[in-house]
């Protein structure tokens, strides 16, 4: 009964998930704390923040975790499933009409109009994130931002390098305060 | 390209992207555009484009359709099961023991500096997007229009379909032209 329940919630955040991550998380706040309760208030919290530490898209995060909590290893199985299938199936049809359609004029018109779209979602997200990170005046913060950036632009770093640099930063910082 | 490599490369990129889908779609374009040279960095644009315009997460449809397109259907699945599995496995075993995790000062440090990294990540996923589309007055036009929306707090779901309207509303203008004329 559980894994049903599961199934058909993250089917539902799947399916309703535009956008990336942050847009889904109010849905996944509606579903998994007020209309299951599998999670209570401080629970989705520190799924936010535990998402932030952890690799992986938030929403898929989400399924796992929520789903090991309420149905054990077949639970958080159920639950990703629930979330990848409807993505997995619509992109399919997308795909496929663009295979088909593409060469028609009106589809490259449209295509032309979601392009610049898709850069606005990406400005906008970027913006959030540099916000957030350099929230409260972390001139330090800003600092490395900036320096990140310049980086991965001129090419000296790849992006997983970047974070690997992140983390080893963060780490020396905490460990020389300490010492 | 080899099946095998289509899911060792998605486990490898989705094991290190923190902070988001953009953040993979930065690693897809170091990996399969300048690394393997198996896909264009338009193409990529146009698989973006694609992967935002269906729900879900943007690691999975992004996945599925390079996937797809380096390995057919078999491929596209792969994809997806290489992109899936590292969160399963981290966040099942994290799931377990995380408030002893999060409670830990070093995780909190390097928090600090991986949503710096993150954000310049993202900006830079931005700015590579820009670059493709060039300088199409138009294209410019829309994204700051889009931009300004978004901050105003409209559907991001709505503003792909208004975008895509409009656009294909302007590819239908010269044939409404010739037709007056």
């Amino acid at each position: 009964m559980i894994y049903l329940q599961l199934l058909w919630a993250f089917f539902i955040i799947g399916l309703a998930s535009f956008g990336g991550g942050y847009a889904a998380m109010s849905l996944i706040q509606a579903q998994v704390v007020s209309r299951y309760g599998w999670l209570t208030a401080q629970g989705f919290a520190d799924l936010v923040t535990l998402s932030e530490m952890t690799p992986g898209p938030v929403a898929i995060n989400a399924a796992t975790f929520v789903g090991m909590r309420a149905g054990g290893p077949l639970g958080a199985l159920v639950a990703t499933l629930g979330c990848v299938l409807p993505a997995c199936a619509i992109t399919g049809l997308l795909f496929f009409l663009y295979n088909r359609y593409q060469r028609l004029n009106l589809v490259q018109g449209a295509l032309g109009g979601i392009r610049p779209v898709v850069l606005a979602l990406v400005a906008y997200a970027a913006l959030t994130l540099t916000i957030t990170a350099t929230a409260h005046a972390d001139w330090l913060a800003l600092a490395c931002l900036g320096a990140g950036f310049v980086a991965l632009r001129k090419g000296w770093v790849g992006p997983m390098g970047l974070i690997g640099c992140a983390a080893a930063l963060g780490l020396a910082l905490w460990a020389l305060k300490l010492a | 390209m080899k099946l095998r490599k289509i899911f060792l490369t998605m486990l490898k990129l989705s094991a290190c992207t923190f902070g988001g889908g953009y953040v993979i779609l930065s690693m897809m374009r170091r990996e399969f555009v300048e690394k393997e040279g198996a896909l264009t960095a338009a193409e990529l644009c146009d698989l973006t484009a694609i992967a935002q315009s269906a729900p879900g997460p943007l690691t999975v449809n992004a996945a599925f359709l390079v996937g797809h397109r380096l390995g057919g259907r078999r491929g596209a699945l792969t994809a997806v099961a290489g992109a899936v599995l590292p969160p399963l496995a981290i966040l099942s075993l994290a799931s377990l023991g995380y408030e002893a995790l999060a409670a830990l000062a070093p995780v909190q440090a390097m928090l600090r500096f991986l949503r710096c990294a993150v954000a310049a990540i993202v900006l830079d996923v931005s700015w590579g997007l820009a670059k493709v589309q060039g300088r199409d007055l138009f294209a410019l036009v829309l994204a700051g229009g889009g931009l300004a929306a978004l901050v105003a707090g409209f559907n991001p779901a709505l503003l792909i379909l208004t975008g895509g309207l409009v656009g294909a509303a302007r590819s239908l203008l010269p044939r409404l032209r010739e037709k007056k004329a």
